[in-house]
């Protein structure tokens, strides 16, 4: 097994799993701890009176337990993970594999197969235009409602709008949910987002409404716009693509460095964003899953491994978010990727993307020779042209940073968003520091 | 500026306001006039054109100045598994597998790496007392950092010169406590100056921080408290005085207890001399004895009045003068004591001087008697003489004899007492709270394992049993995580 604490620990779903996966890597908690080339398996004695039985897919890393945990990955897979980088001598290496455990892993090959099955089976062309129609009287009728929403708020003006700031597009929010019109129904969250107790608000909110109409006002005109914009439009709006279409389009391979993996809980949902970089064509690709309730994630990415990788991409103006199609991993090498960006070329780059997609709001960058400065409480991300931008991380993690950096010059990847760059991971001299 | 224009019609409402177009984007803004549609519309798209058009001319922000950089550090970081481990501890809050690390990066004269530093100054901050050695293992990116953060630059802020005038108490505090040690006369002079200035609480607090290096010299401030307002200062300033060898008070002490004290010497089987003591129970100490703290008539039952004088006279009294005074070693002086028929009320006050004068030869000869509970008596011995007293304080003291066992060099302890320990533990396991348990196991041997795990077996579902199985598998955890430190 390659994984190191830290990466272990990474893969924790919050703070408190990491902590319980640390109490229970503990050899006396375990009555059986075993490894094999493909897995690693162990009891570990609960307070009931049977044992919960942890396994642990190392080949593409997956974890399964028998508790009722509704956490993913539980703290018993953290913790025999855990134990196994402490105490890797107190595992059995099993030449018999036990049933339970050859059995789970037989499913996952299963389901493996049945989703490239799934990949293949064709579609009912007929029914799923009917629903494509249904579907997009519904939206227009929504976004038609938008549109007369936005300018009622603007006729009124958004002078009284912090004082309601939690509940005043909580309806039309509904209303393009049931318009199934997802993506403008998750904009609109976004407005909790703006800070109305800070100076700058009215610019945020009008940003935000502005660009609401302005993609409706786009759909009014879909088709007279090229088709990847059409497309970028759609998802906006709310279309999704089949994963199983977007697996059947032609994939990038290469060599993946994993950047950064975050996670974000909003309500029931868990957000889990990994930003993956080309090594041979420098392409970001951002792999999107979301986990609601008890739902187990397939398979995890640790941040700092490299994967050779077939990724394809959703559709849409150099799209970025992709999906993995195949994937093995690499023996651990240190993150070192030159971009060749400064910050100034960067906001050029910026300029140019926005002329070809307006839409776009979230851009990744690599930089390499910047350094992280703070000011009366302001912290910047500069480079050796004393270019600056301003960090949207938090106080703690800007220190986290600084720290790490000790105030020289490192390489950093990060997203711009709104004239502000949020840094994910930092890397120099061979050490590399992910933001969680 | 066209945006603030806009803005200010979208605060107020179209109905209230609408802007002019802007210089710069004069022709989009003419055609958006000329939109057949509602102001709504026409300043949504204002605003959209208006936006965009800003964000796409935005240039980075021009920086100043660049930080400093870190200092390299001068000594060798701490390996990556252990900087993991460090990282960890903070995140599962377990402060005392944290502090052992803590420990051995510091011994080993490691520093962390830079980026815990920050988490670690956040650490020292929520708990001043750890603060010197977590600062210490921060090496010069805890220096630079503190220098940078107004928050952490308490930790390298330099003493203020008018710290004694100005600073609060705790500050202050610490200014008396720093200079008694360094120049103890020096201490009482400065406290003289300010001290009838001071509220009551204040001068007992400083009062107090005299205790240490008690010498004559002190004697004149002391007395001058005789007339201070607060009882409890008095009684402080007079308890001092009392424990002065060579004051005007103890010498009154040491005279009667010479009065009452005789060593004869015998022949005896006309071979050789024995030396024995004799108590003078006719001895009528003075009077004044009696105003300066001492009670004339016995609290305890059986004990005569004179013997209760005499032990409070004793526990005073600097054992070493006394037996000079009587032309003994102190060794004699105990032996002979301690054979009284009367030694048995003089225990208590034997062992409270043996600790205050901090007397070896008397604590060895206290220690084992019978009936001895005073654990302060190891005050007395050299940290290795010590561990052949512990298991006599187990059942009684556990507590305060965790103090000195669960000392700050995390010394191993021996198996004899680990299994003594774990035992009474099973039996009592809320005696000690978690993080005891923590810090405990981190002195136990790996020898003390197969002890652990037959706790760990013990299948009783008594809440006793569950709860000290509970605390045995943590403290395996923590054998294990602490071997393979390493």
């Amino acid at each position: 097994m390659q994984y190191t604490r830290e990466q272990v620990l990474h893969m924790a779903p919050d703070d408190a799993s990491a902590k319980a996966g640390q109490q229970l890597a503990n050899s006396s908690k375990w009555t059986v701890k075993c490894i094999s080339d493909t897995a690693l398996w162990g009891d570990c004695q609960g307070s009931g009176k049977n044992p919960y039985k942890t396994i642990v897919d190392l080949t593409n890393i997956a974890f399964k337990c028998s508790c009722p945990s509704r956490k993913f990955p539980c703290k018993h897979g953290i913790g025999l993970m855990l134990l196994y980088t402490q105490q890797a001598d107190v595992f059995s290496t099993a030449t018999d594999i036990p049933e339970h455990v050859t059995e789970w892993l037989a499913k996952r090959q299963e389901k493996e197969v049945a989703k490239e099955q799934k990949e293949a089976k064709p579609v009912d062309a007929a029914a799923q235009a009917k629903r494509a129609t249904a579907r997009k009287k519904k939206v227009d009728a929504g976004i038609g409602e938008l549109r007369i929403w936005i300018r009622d708020v603007v006729r009124a003006g958004i002078m009284n709008i912090p004082q309601q700031s939690h509940q005043f597009y909580l309806n039309i929010t509904a209303r393009m949910v049931d318009a199934q019109a997802g993506g403008l129904a998750a904009q609109l969250r976004q407005i909790n987002t703006i800070n109305f107790y800070t100076e700058g608000w009215q610019r945020m909110l009008l940003r935000r409404l502005a660009a609401l109409y302005l993609i409706t006002e786009a759909y009014q005109r879909i088709d007279d716009l090229p088709e990847a914009m059409a497309q970028e439009l759609q998802t906006l709006i709310g279309w999704t693509t089949a994963k199983e279409e977007v697996l059947q389009s032609q994939p990038v391979s290469g060599t993946w460095a994993v950047l950064s993996v975050t996670m974000e809980e909003e309500g029931n949902i868990v957000t889990e964003r990994s930003w993956l970089y080309n090594k041979s064509d420098g392409r970001f690709a951002l792999l999107l899953n979301f986990y609601a309730g008890n739902q187990v994630p397939q398979a995890l990415l640790v941040p700092g491994a490299h994967i050779t990788a077939d990724v394809v991409y959703f559709p849409g103006i150099h799209p970025l978010r992709a999906l993995i199609k195949e994937q093995h991993s690499l023996p651990h090498s240190h993150i070192d990727i030159t971009a060749g960006h400064s910050l100034r070329s960067m906001y050029h780059e910026l300029s140019a993307g926005l002329t070809e997609n307006p839409f776009k709001e979230q851009v990744p960058f690599v930089l390499n020779e910047v350094y992280i400065h703070v000011t009366e409480a302001t912290w910047l991300l500069s480079d050796g042209d004393n270019d600056g931008i301003a960090l949207s991380n938090t106080t703690e993690t800007c220190w986290q940073m600084l720290a790490f950096t000790k105030g020289k010059t490192c390489s950093c990847f990060g997203v711009y968003e709104r004239d502000h760059f949020q840094i994910l991971s930092l890397w120099a001299d061979h050490k590399t520091y992910f933001v969680k | 500026m066209i945006t603030d224009e806009i803005i200010k019609a979208a605060l107020l409402g179209t109905d209230k306001y609408m802007p002019e177009p802007s210089v710069l984007l004069q022709e989009t803004g003419a055609k958006i006039a000329a939109l057949p549609t509602d102001k709504e519309d026409r300043l949504l798209k204002l605003a959209i054109t208006t936006l965009w058009y800003e964000e796409a001319g935005r240039i980075p922000l021009k920086v100043a100045n660049r930080l400093p950089e870190c200092p390299p550090e001068t000594n060798p970081e701490a390996s990556e598994k252990r900087c993991s481990l460090v990282r960890s501890a903070l995140l599962a809050k377990e402060d005392a597998w944290l502090a052992y690390l803590v420990y051995t990066i510091a011994k080993a004269g490691e520093v962390l790496s830079s980026d815990l530093v920050p988490l670690i100054l956040d650490k020292a901050l929520s708990n001043r007392k750890t603060a010197p050695v977590l600062i210490k293992i921060c090496g010069q990116a805890g220096q630079w950092l503190c220098g940078l953060n107004t928050q952490w630059q308490i930790f390298f802020r330099e003493e203020e010169e008018n710290t004694w005038e100005t600073g609060h108490i705790d500050q202050r505090k610490e200014y008396l406590k720093n200079l008694r040690q360094a120049d103890p006369a020096m201490a009482v002079t400065l406290l003289e100056q300010t001290f009838a200035s001071e509220n009551a609480a204040t001068r007992l607090a400083f009062l107090e921080l005299l205790s240490d290096q008690l010498s004559p010299a002190d004697e004149a401030f002391l007395q001058s408290l005789s007339k201070d307002k607060s009882q409890k200062v008095k009684e402080t300033a007079t308890a001092f005085l009392r424990r002065i060898q060579g004051s005007a008070l103890n010498k009154r002490y040491l005279e009667y207890a010479l009065n009452v004290i005789h060593i004869k010497e015998e022949r005896h089987l006309l071979v050789y001399k024995k030396k024995i003591l004799e108590l003078d129970a006719g001895v009528q100490p003075d009077e004044e004895l009696f105003k300066t703290g001492i009670d004339k008539i016995s609290r305890n039952k059986g004990v005569p009045d004179y013997i209760y004088i005499l032990g409070q006279v004793l526990q005073e009294i600097d054992p070493a003068i006394l037996a000079g005074r009587l032309d003994i070693t102190d060794a004699e002086l105990i032996a002979l004591l301690l054979a009284h028929k009367e030694a048995k009320h003089l225990l208590m006050f034997l062992s409270s001087a043996a600790t205050t004068f901090r007397n070896k030869a008397w604590a060895l000869a206290l220690l084992p008697q019978p009936g001895i509970q005073d654990i302060s008596l190891l005050d007395a011995l050299q940290p290795a003489e010590r561990p052949d007293f512990y298991g006599q304080f187990i059942d009684h003291n556990l507590p305060q004899l965790l103090t000195y066992i669960l000392d700050d060099d995390y010394s191993t302890l021996s198996l004899p007492l680990s299994e003594a320990l774990l035992q009474f533990l099973s039996r009592n396991p809320y005696q000690v709270t978690q993080p005891i348990y923590q810090r405990l196991a981190l002195h136990l041997p790996a020898q003390a394992k197969p002890m652990l795990e037959n706790f760990v077996q013990d299948s009783r579902e008594d809440y006793q049993t569950r709860y000290f199985r509970t605390q045995a598998l943590e403290m395996l955890r923590i054998i294990d995580l602490k071997n393979n430190l390493h």
